[in-house]
């Protein structure tokens, strides 16, 4: 009897969970329809999603006992879930299938609510299955709220087509540095870049034929690089080159951040040479975020007119107000041509900042909002889509009544990435949207993540969701070494034809570390 | 003969009394004895005098129920003992639980080295010794910084040393694949402190019998082997940055701990004993007895006992430091709002730093004393001391958003809350003041995020229930009453925050909304500490404003020194006299300056013994910084006037 007493304690446990599983929370037969869209988190009621993308698992935010979700499309077997939980996970693999069923159609999604013994029916919503997938990964940067100090801080990759993710860097495991603006070379995981400061570690790590190499980017004329843009052929990346200064509101969004000085730079990589010319860094203008054209013969950039002193009143910060500019690039010469306004800020009233342009050339993607150029803070920023062929532009629908910013584009330039803070107006969180054959975009989406409740409780920002075509290749490993391997870091060349301005002088800066 | 029998390794024997020799009895009544003498010592020591609830205050561990909590602790090496400590740490903020907490860890150090020792000598002869290793802990543990973190790893790596010595013995060909699988599994759980149980282990492999030299040979490579190269494979960091943060992470070297010399006796003090005892062990049986019989000889055994009470008085006697326990104490009370408690404990220990002399302040203003008290109190730190820089805040943002908050700047308290959640983590505390600011600026969501990380931690979920009425409630947050009233103190136009200058706040503030009688009180007190007795009458008709039925003493102080240099002979104002006691205080204020014939040097002595809590002489004789060129009373950047 001894001995099969462990065989028979099994086979009670089996009996008992099949029995509980089998006498779960009953299903909903009969209904009472409420006619009201159900409030979930986050919210993906009538949204466009790619055909590749993990399960849009969420909370239900409706109280109730029991809860029933069913999904269905025109083929391929609907998913049920009955459940006495608040948190629908949606079945990974039943979700992809179904999925892949309905390429270019919709889903339905119906939401019931058992409450004191009878089911309420929520308004039915719909998913949108684009016929093209988006970028299988992104790379973004996880921190706390983004005030004075830092802390933890790390560069996280997430696979898209499931919940897999994993840090590049974390500053957990190497000291507190900081590590800030990553870019791809056209969305390519080998061809990438980071800055790490604030550390023994400080400089730019460049991935270079699998390789990570550390780059001292001061010269005497430019400290620290800042934003990038790669070049879309991988060899070159323009920078910006920035002053900030953060200060507070005591009403409304707390946080702001005005430029005191900047400029736009070019690091080539072949010859390891910064240079710049005087358009992109004239003395009485204030020159930021560069982006490539699809074809690498244009430069934009944001710029506005040299306020002229550090200690700006506020009054003055808020008529800063930013352009669109572009030079033409000539990549046999390296040489660029003369300036040239593409949207001013007189025309739309407000100031414009982080162009990206789509990868087939036809759109560019930013931001705008009431003055300066750091819109992560500003709550009035929107994403903007101008159509480069015929120079129009339109707030783009995806955008929400709180701060759009951070924004990329996947290599087939069918979706964008961004971080928005619609839900809570303190956090930004990544999502992304169906751009269509006219460049509008659809209502956007959020990070789908395994577990249903994580936004709610989720107190970090994403700050830069990067849409790549794979994998990075290097490990975590590879970029800490990378960053401490300072007896190998590479000090840039700057271009003889620069000419070092005598006598700079430098505003304060603002941002440090805030480790005990 | 004292050591009938040799005990197997790593075994405990119940005690025997039938069977014991008187000798033996009173041998073991005295070391029993000297364990309760002991550990009663340690438990007033850390009960009454170190006080478990201000080791909490001043680390803040963060721990919440959850898997998703969990979850990256179990990621990397080391964080299971983290995750182990951030729990019981929890107990501290009661004090006689966090006490036994802290003697648990400690007895159980004490009893884990008995273990490895007898372990290692396969006699438990020795195990006096083991009250060090308790001492030196019960040293550590003391310190406020101590993380206590480095001691369950301790304890883990001593109970991993014991069992990896119990099972030496075993048969070679299992043995290797467990030795390499619980060195890896050690520092997986323990992180640093798992070199203590590598070096032990492969030391403890060589006194193993039925093996052969090439076979300890091997086991001992297999330990160092994996006990150095598997945190070659878990840590990116590893051979880039210095060992003290990579390698040895978690070893008390690598942490913020103000006496690194006690962490590393404790560790030298295992390895180098059991180093000794595995020599004795390897010496024969009978030469083991023969120092067993001088080491356990009466005279021997009697200065033991009395050393290890010695040690146990000297801890109690030596290792508090007031000065930070006074400093503690003073922000527990200030979170307790127990404001008659900061003022007590500073009159006590007047040795404030600058955060104690805010709470001071603070605890002034709310027990309606500022006017009156504020220099009757030390003013070391002139402004810093009534509303500290940033960088001297950063440490204690809990508090700084604690204050704004009181100050209806709830902007700014959202501000150092945020900067508190992101250098300390999400404590209750934190989580709770950004509860209430997310109601009163009326964010929903983030109040729902707030409210549902408080209802998911250890022991403060029903601060959560006060929020969650709040959500559920249709009515908007703002138009609910609590909020509602809360959200009446509030400015309705914005302003640039002074950074450099938060005193400047005060004005903006008051500016803004004249009730506001914080910031009013706040903007007078700065006034006085920086000297500006002019600003300060200028504002002192706006006392109408609030329920005063009096002057205050200080600032009947300042009146009058304002008389005297606009020969004014008016004292009234604001509808309110300067009272006769002041006036003749001041004057005899002024007779003792004139009998040392105006040489403040000289009558230094004497105002200080009769008016050294007084306005008059903080002008007189404070050296206490005033931040700024007073005369300017403009942000530059903001371009804020006074």
């Amino acid at each position: 009897m001894k001995k099969h007493l462990p065989i028979s304690i099994l086979l009670i446990g089996c009996a008992t969970t099949l029995f509980i599983m089998k006498c779960g929370p009953p299903s909903a037969s009969q209904w009472t329809d409420t006619n009201v869209l159900p409030q979930i988190l986050p919210d993906i009621s009538d949204v466009t999603i790619p055909s590749n993308i993990a399960p849009l698992n969420f909370k239900i935010l409706e109280s109730g006992e029991n809860y029933e979700v069913r999904i269905a499309g025109k083929s391929g077997a609907p998913i049920r879930i009955l459940t006495g939980s608040r948190g629908i996970q949606i079945p990974e693999r039943k979700w992809k299938t179904l999925l892949e069923s309905n390429f270019g159609d919709t889903l339905q999604i119906e939401i019931y609510v058992n409450s004191n013994d009878s089911w309420n029916r929520f308004q039915p919503f719909s998913l949108i299955v684009a016929q093209e997938p988006i970028d299988s990964h992104i790379v973004y940067r996880q921190l706390g709220p983004v005030y004075m100090y830092w802390n933890k801080i790390k560069l996280v990759e997430r696979n898209l087509t499931n919940f897999d993710e994993r840090d590049l860097m974390n500053n957990r495991d190497h000291g507190t540095m900081c590590m800030h603006c990553h870019a791809f070379a056209a969305g390519n995981p080998e061809r990438m870049m980071l800055h790490i400061r604030r550390g023994p570690g400080t400089g730019l790590l460049l991935a270079d034929n699998g390789k990570l190499k550390n780059i001292d980017t001061k010269t005497d004329f430019n400290p620290p690089a800042a934003m990038p843009s790669f070049h879309p052929d991988g060899n070159r990346i323009a920078f910006s080159v920035n002053r900030f200064k953060q200060f507070f509101h005591a009403l409304g969004e707390n946080r702001d951040v005005v430029d005191l000085a900047s400029d736009v730079i070019l690091y080539d990589i072949p010859s390891n040479t910064i240079t710049t010319t005087p358009d992109l860094a004239a003395p009485d203008w204030l020159e930021t975020w560069p982006a490539w054209s699809a074809d690498g013969k244009t430069l934009y950039f944001c710029r506005t007119p040299q306020p002229g002193k550090w200690n700006l009143p506020y009054s003055e910060i808020m008529k800063i107000r930013y352009d669109l500019a572009a030079v033409d690039f000539d990549m046999a010469t390296g040489k660029f041509g003369p300036v040239r306004t593409v949207l001013s800020a007189e025309e739309t009233g407000m100031s414009l900042s982080e162009p990206r342009v789509s990868p087939d050339g036809r759109y560019l993607l930013f931001c705008m909002a009431e003055y300066g150029n750091f819109f992560t803070f500003r709550e009035s920023s929107d994403l903007y889509m101008m159509d480069l062929g015929n120079g129009e532009f339109w707030r783009a629908d995806c955008s929400s009544d709180r701060a759009e910013t951070w924004h990329s584009w996947s290599s087939n330039s069918k979706w964008i990435a961004f971080s928005s803070k619609r839900y809570n107006g303190v956090m930004t969180r990544p999502h992304f949207a169906y751009v269509d054959e006219n460049g509008k975009t659809r209502k956007a989406f959020t990070l789908p993540h395994e577990d249903p409740e994580y936004y709610e409780v989720d107190v970090f920002n994403y700050h830069l969701p990067e849409l790549i075509t794979g994998p990075v290749p290097n490990s975590e490993s590879d970029f800490v070494k990378a960053a401490y391997d300072l007896d190998n870091q590479t000090p840039v060349q700057l271009d003889p034809a620069v000419q070092v301005p005598e006598n700079q002088t430098k505003p304060p800066e603002m941002w440090l570390p805030g480790k005990k | 003969m004292i050591w009938q029998k040799p005990v197997q390794a790593g075994t405990f024997y119940p005690i025997d009394w039938s069977r014991m020799s008187d000798k033996k009895k009173i041998h073991q009544l005295g070391f029993w004895l000297t364990i309760a003498i002991f550990y009663a010592l340690l438990f007033f020591h850390f009960g009454v005098r170190i006080n478990p609830a201000l080791i909490f205050r001043n680390q803040e561990p963060v721990f919440f129920t959850t898997l998703r909590f969990f979850h990256p602790f179990a990621g990397y090496a080391g964080g299971l003992s983290e995750y182990a400590a951030a729990f019981l740490s929890q107990f501290f903020i009661f004090r006689w639980i966090g006490t036994f907490v802290l003697i648990a860890l400690i007895g159980g150090t004490q009893a884990l080295t008995v273990y490895l020792f007898s372990s290692v000598t396969e006699h438990k002869s020795f195990r006096y010794a083991s009250f060090v290793p308790a001492v030196l802990l019960a040293v550590m543990l003391s310190h406020y910084d101590f993380p206590l973190a480095t001691a369950v790893g301790f304890l883990v790596t001593l109970n991993f040393s014991g069992h990896i010595l119990r099972m030496k013995n075993w048969p070679f060909i299992p043995l290797v694949p467990i030795l390499a699988g619980m060195t890896a599994f050690a520092y997986y759980l323990i992180a640093g402190p798992y070199l203590i149980f590598v070096a032990i282990s492969a030391l403890a492999i060589w006194s193993a019998r039925d093996k052969s030299i090439l076979q300890k040979g091997i086991m001992s490579a297999v330990l160092i082997v994996v006990g150095f190269g598997f945190p070659w494979l878990l840590n990116p960091a590893l051979g880039v940055m210095p060992l003290d943060t990579s390698y040895l992470r978690w070893i008390p070297r690598s942490i913020p701990f103000a006496w690194p010399v006690v962490s590393e006796m404790l560790i030298g003090f295992i390895i180098l004993w059991s180093v000794g005892l595995f020599i004795l062990s390897q010496l024969g049986k009978s030469r083991i007895s023969s120092f067993a019989r001088i080491w356990t000889a009466w005279p021997l055994v009697l200065v033991r006992a009395l050393a290890v009470i010695g040690l146990a008085i000297l801890i109690l006697t030596t290792t508090l430091n007031e000065t930070a326990k006074s400093r503690l104490t003073i922000r527990q009370y200030a979170r307790q709002r127990n404001w008659d408690g900061v003022l007590e404990e500073i009159r006590q220990h007047p040795n404030v730093d600058a955060i104690s002399s805010f709470h001071m302040h603070r605890a002034m203003y709310h027990t309606g004393r500022l006017g009156d008290d504020m220099f009757r109190y030390p003013q070391n730190f002139g402004i810093d001391g009534l509303i500290p820089l940033k960088e001297d805040v950063l440490f204690y943002a809990t508090e700084a958003a604690n204050f704004w908050f009181e100050m209806a700047h709830f902007n700014e308290a959202e501000h150092w809350a945020h900067e508190a959640l992101t250098q300390q983590g999400a404590n209750p505390w934190i989580l709770r003041r950004l509860a209430e600011i997310n109601a009163i600026k009326g964010n929903r969501s983030m109040l729902q995020s707030w409210t549902t990380l408080l209802d998911q931690t250890l022991l403060q979920r029903k601060w959560a229930d006060p929020f969650k009425a709040q959500l559920a409630d249709p009515t908007p947050l703002k138009d609910q009453p609590a909020i509602k009233q809360a959200r009446a103190q509030w400015i309705d136009s914005d302003f640039l925050i002074h950074l450099n200058l938060p005193e400047m706040d005060f004005v903006s503030l008051y500016r803004r909304n004249p009730e506001n009688h914080m910031a009013y009180e706040y903007l007078m007190a700065y006034y006085l500490l920086a000297r500006q007795v002019g600003w300060f009458v200028n504002e002192i008709e706006a006392m109408r404003n609030f329920p005063y039925s009096r002057l205050p003493m200080h600032w009947e102080e300042a009146l009058l020194i304002y008389m005297v240099e606009t020969k004014s002979t008016d004292p009234v104002f604001a509808g309110f006299p300067i009272s006769v006691e002041s006036i003749q205080r001041f004057n005899d204020y002024q007779q003792i300056l004139t009998k040392y014939g105006g040489n403040r040097k000289s009558a230094h002595e004497e105002l200080r013994r009769k008016y050294g809590g007084t306005y008059w002489y903080y002008l007189m004789y404070s050296k206490s910084n005033i931040r700024m060129d007073t005369g300017e009373g403009v942000d530059a950047f903001t371009g804020a006037t006074r």
